[in-house]
């Protein structure tokens, strides 16, 4: 054990970890000098490219988390932020400490790895995008907003979706590639699905949000079964997470919408100080890197221990079962704040605080519902938001120039959900203009 | 004088206030005349620990004066660098020119200077190695690094739809 972890125990469980490596490398080594000295210092000196080679390898993960510390906090921004990615790429170990250590955005406010794009936005704050639409090859684009203009031409590609028009129905395919918008690729990570006539979406992941979510039947087979069998490869799930609803307009074709979005994924309970949001993914797309990581689940065990923050991460999980229960019960409801008329400039008004310019029926601001009266009596008292909260907007969208809009989302949505909404306002609404 | 014995059997005379910048020497050493055996630590990798002790001892010898100790108190409340600023420009110039070293010598140091807690020493290689690592890709910085590969075919699948989108902007 090294002199700087039995002066700091804390840190104790890495030392040994590294110690006992390196100690393991050591005797390899002497096995193969028989007959001179054991003692391991006059070892060590001796030239030997196998331990020579491989050195930053067994770097004691104190010191590599140290460094991905460094990096992880000395570059905030995008587009130098993906050198926080390039190092998540460089072996297991790595990747399992960058893990550790980047944040969710809920606590950071950073968007990282693309998994980020499926996790709940900033607690405190918005998250400002802006989309770009691109109406002759029916496509979307989603890009993180990298300064506070509103009219800005570089941001950092989130998402892309594209506009299919179906017989029975329009579906927008959502990708994590800005070019190579489809369902049969890799880079696919949900849909939204119009009915016929553009007052119902549904919006589809294709993970399940939380354990033993239900699959949308088709046609009567399961799905699970199905895609298994199929293509065992690529994630083909299709598990509904939220459906927007547009309603009649009563004051003609010229007065606001009235949307209402109904997240199967998130509890109501979100919202409430301390709420969270069960069911997060780790991983985007695969599976199958989440896996093979959890052999290494025991430096991550070796972290939990030795992290002050343990019985807050106790709780944390506790809740998440209780919040898990209530998604099904309780799932929470947004609809739009109803603007005001304004008598001088004769139009409905919202006020977007500077990010919206241009008037236009698809801006919206999305605010949780009031809860009914009738909500479950054991959950009644945890599902109520608080009254300050229930104001404040999760999530807005508006025009800002001819094909261009800002989306601002915050914490419980995610980005991908966000984006599906927003692409709901894009979508012609027949029964309603 | 403190002796300091280096896995190799060399031996090294150091002034105490040049030993005591690592803090488990400050720690252990009982008499003004310790022997103190470093098995871990070879001479070659001694030799540039204490040519570093040796420069901040004498530099961190002489008394601040009061307006590089506001500075220094001033850079340590930044919450975004942890690391401890060193405050005087020409040791921190010194610095700069001590880890400009190949990787494999920077880590044989950053092992050393953790195993005898030499905080300060740890602290300017890390940051050394971080700012080696940003703006590389995964693939340059195994190889600088001479890290191995570890991950599956499928993996790697995965990790390159990753990478494309950290690089996909408009």
């Amino acid at each position: 054990m090294s002199f700087r972890s039995i002066v700091r125990d804390v840190r104790d469980s890495f030392g040994s970890l590294s110690r006992r490596s390196f100690e393991v490398r050591l005797s390899g080594f002497n096995g193969r000098h028989k007959g001179k000295s054991q003692v391991a210092g006059h070892e060590v000196h001796e030239p030997n490219q196998a331990i020579q080679q491989s050195c930053w390898a067994s770097l004691p993960p104190e010191l590599l988390h140290d460094v991905i510390r460094r990096l992880d906090e000395s570059e905030p921004t995008w587009p130098s932020r993906k050198s926080v990615i390039f190092c998540a790429a460089v072996c297991k170990s790595w990747r399992q400490m960058c893990k550790e250590i980047v944040q969710r955005p809920e606590h950071s406010g950073k968007l990282t790895f693309p998994v980020s794009l499926k996790q709940p936005g900033a607690r405190d704050g918005m998250i400002q995008c802006f989309i770009k639409r691109d109406k002759s090859r029916s496509t979307y684009h989603l890009y993180l907003c990298l300064s506070p203009a509103v009219l800005v031409e570089n941001g950092k590609f989130l998402l892309s979706a594209k506009k299919n028009r179906k017989t029975t129905c329009t579906e927008y395919t959502i990708s994590i590639d800005a070019g190579n918008i489809s369902r049969s690729s890799s880079a696919y990570i949900g849909k939204l699905r119009s009915n016929f006539v553009g007052t119902n979406f549904r919006i589809y992941d294709t993970q399940p949000p939380y354990e033993g979510a239900a699959l949308s039947p088709p046609g009567g087979i399961s799905r699970r079964w199905y895609s298994k069998k199929v293509s065992p490869k690529v994630p083909s799930g299709s598990y509904p997470i939220g459906q927007v609803t547009y309603r009649l307009n009563v004051l003609g074709t010229r007065g606001p919408r009235r949307m209402q979005c109904v997240m199967h994924s998130i509890p109501v309970s979100a919202l409430v100080p301390g709420g969270t949001v069960p069911g997060q993914p780790d991983n985007l797309v695969t599976r199958s890197l989440e896996d093979s990581f959890r052999s290494l689940s025991s430096i991550s065990s070796y972290m939990d221990q030795s992290s002050e923050f343990s019985s807050a991460r106790f709780c944390n999980i506790t809740q998440e079962v209780l919040a898990e229960t209530d998604v099904k019960m309780n799932p929470l409801v947004l609809h739009n704040k109803q603007p005001r008329w304004h008598e001088q400039l004769q139009c409905w008004c919202l006020n977007f605080r500077g990010r919206v310019t241009i008037a236009s029926v698809k801006n919206f601001q999305l605010i949780a519902a009031t809860q009914p009266a009738t909500a479950t009596a054991s959950l009644a008292t945890a599902s109520q938001p608080a009254a300050p909260g229930r104001d404040k907007i999760l999530l807005q969208f508006g025009k800002v120039a001819k094909d261009t809009f800002t989306m601002d989302y915050r914490y419980p949505l995610s980005a991908f959900q966000a984006f599906a909404i927003c692409l709901s306002s894009f979508d012609t609404k027949l029964a309603c203009e | 004088m403190i002796k300091l014995v280096s896995g190799d059997g060399a031996e090294f005379e150091v002034e105490e206030e040049v030993a005591f910048q690592s803090k488990i020497i400050k720690d252990i050493v009982a008499d003004a005349d310790d022997v103190i055996p470093l098995p871990t630590v070879s001479s070659k990798v001694l030799i540039q620990v204490i040519e570093y002790c040796r420069k901040h001892a004498a530099v961190n010898s002489f008394p601040l004066s009061p307006s590089s100790s506001a500075a220094a108190a001033a850079s340590s409340s930044s919450s975004i660098s942890y690391s401890k600023p060193v405050s005087d420009p020409a040791l921190r110039a010194w610095d700069n020119e001590f880890v400009k070293l190949n990787n494999s010598s920077l880590f044989d140091i950053v092992i050393a200077a953790n195993y005898l807690d030499i905080e300060e020493l740890v602290d300017l290689v890390l940051e050394t190695v971080a700012d080696r690592i940003k703006g590389k890709q995964a693939q340059e910085i195994r190889r600088q690094f001479n890290i191995e590969n570890d991950f599956t075919p499928e993996e790697e699948e995965a990790l390159r739809r990753e990478n494309s989108w950290a690089f996909q902007n408009n």
